[in-house]
């Protein structure tokens, strides 16, 4: 019904539909965020049983690891949501299914960057922080893991932007994710091209501001380094 | 000659005679750290062969030796930090053995674990590159061993931690990130973080040989007030000079064992060709 030519971008059928695509774009964010917050908490626990001594720790723990990177993403989101619930395993809401697959996928991603960022940190400190007598725990927390998460930041960053565009995939669930809306909105008024160019365009903001707070963490972390 | 409190007899009726009565000019003094047949190898290499050594309270031992001698792995055996293959640590009247291999269950090494701690508040070190903490000022690189080893308070911790900046001289540094500190400013800041818990031992492992030239008189200089004070120390050193002023005793190790033990004095005519010419060497290089 639009008056507009053919060919042309017609940012009026954007803004009459920016609701739907905003509050698609703030499900899409949560999602991610959650997801992330998942990775962070899952793959420290993951990171130190890859790096323990003891094999009944680190062999699970790889095998973690293994697993949640291996399987794609769209193949553990139609497992979690769909074949669990067929064989009575558990049946999960879409939401909370997104949340689970986007963070347990990422959570071996996440392993690895903690386990990277906690080598980084040179062994002279561990030294000098069990010389002055701190506990293993002591260490770790007050002495290694503050220098570790300056190294993590970058890439947890980027970890957290696959995430983002990973979220896309659950509307496949039919989660109403920004795709998703943007995706009814297109078939609904033929309009793919001003749609999906804005979904991209609110996406990429989007990953704009976390890489500036990104940045903010970063040299918050960094205070005392040049 | 170094000054010994004349109470630490009287304080120590425990103390025993020592075995090797010619390398103090003083009377027989309690151990305050021995080492028994100590060896340490990683995997089927030996880096130290079974060493003996015994330090008395008050007393300065400086260890000298080419590098890969085996004299830093030696002082790194004392604290645990590279916990010794075989032998027995003997600090301050209690016997500490290599670990056992709890790889499997860690949590069943957890109690010697603890005793370990406890015995590394009273040894204090300091390290060749510093290793102080970069993302702490140098206030905190020091409170942190004494809130999180003494219990004590934040404010408790800094008051002592700016009274040890003060004893070194950085005291002005206090609220300074590391980074922005000279080698020698850190390497003061590692002595405070090792004295701030008032160690029975303080174990300096090439302490002045990362630095730049004319900061090493700086750290030299603290090192012999500290002696002079009367505390035990075990200085793995290249500083000649230094370790015939201050030391009680000299050990020089080649290959991984002690070759040769003895005053300043008797360090003057070496008897061992070995360390005649490291001696020399080193003389050629100064």
């Amino acid at each position: 019904m639009s008056r507009v030519p053919v060919g042309a971008f017609d940012l009026h059928i954007v803004s009459e539909h920016s609701g739907a695509l905003l509050h698609g774009l703030l499900l899409t964010v949560e999602i991610a965020a959650l997801g992330f917050a998942v990775t962070a908490l899952v793959g420290l626990p993951l990171a130190l049983g890859q790096m323990s001594a003891s094999p009944l720790l680190r062999m699970p723990a790889s095998a973690c690891v293994g697993v949640a990177r291996g399987v794609p993403l769209l193949i553990f989101i139609y497992w979690v949501y769909y074949a669990a619930a067929e064989r009575n395993l558990f049946s999960l809401q879409a939401f909370v299914a997104g949340v689970l697959s986007l963070g347990l996928t990422g959570a071996g991603y996440m392993a690895e960057i903690y386990r990277t960022a906690l080598i980084s940190v040179p062994g002279g400190q561990r030294e000098a922080a069990a010389a002055i007598g701190l506990s293993r725990r002591a260490a770790f927390d007050r002495v290694v893991l503050p220098q570790a998460l300056r190294t993590a930041v970058p890439p947890a960053m980027n970890l957290f932007v696959m995430l983002l565009k990973g979220a896309a995939l659950l509307s496949v669930i039919g989660v109403a994710d920004m795709f998703y809306e943007a995706k009814l909105v297109a078939v609904d008024e033929f309009r793919p091209f001003e749609l999906y160019s804005a979904a991209a365009v609110l996406i990429v903001i989007v990953t704009l501001i976390a890489a500036s707070a990104a940045g903010l963490a970063e040299r918050w972390l960094s205070r005392g380094y040049r | 000659m170094t000054f010994r409190p004349a109470a630490a007899e009287a304080e120590n009726p425990m103390a025993r005679p020592t075995a090797d009565r010619r390398t103090t000019a003083g009377s027989a003094q309690e151990t305050l750290l021995e080492l028994r047949q100590v060896t340490k190898s990683f995997g089927a290499t030996q880096v130290l062969a079974p060493t003996d050594l015994e330090v008395r309270r008050g007393e300065v031992v400086c260890i000298i030796g080419p590098s890969g001698s085996g004299k830093s792995t030696l002082l790194r055996c004392v604290n645990f930090i590279a916990p010794p293959t075989t032998g027995v640590v003997s600090f301050d009247g209690t016997d500490y053995h290599p670990p056992k291999d709890h790889r499997l269950l860690p949590i069943l090494g957890r109690a010697e674990e603890k005793r370990l701690e406890r015995m590394r508040c009273e040894i204090g070190m300091v390290f060749q590159q510093f290793n102080v903490f970069p993302h702490l000022t140098a206030r905190q690189n020091v409170a942190l061993g004494l809130r999180k080893t003494r219990g004590a308070s934040k404010a408790e911790a800094d008051e002592r931690a700016l009274a040890e900046l003060e004893k070194v001289g950085i005291a002005d540094k206090a609220d300074t990130y590391p980074e922005r500190l000279s080698g020698g400013q850190k390497q003061r800041v590692a002595i405070a973080r090792a004295l701030a818990l008032s160690p029975k031992l303080m174990l300096f492992d090439e302490a002045t040989s990362a630095l730049d030239p004319e900061l090493v008189a700086g750290i030299l200089q603290i090192m012999r007030d500290l002696a002079r004070e009367g505390m035990t120390m075990l200085v793995v050193t290249h500083e000649m000079r230094f370790a015939m002023d201050v030391a009680d005793r000299l050990i020089f190790m080649d290959e991984g064992r002690v070759v040769e033990h003895g005053t300043p004095e008797a360090f003057k005519a070496p008897a061992h060709e070995r360390t005649r010419a490291f001696l020399q060497s080193i003389n050629a290089a100064g």
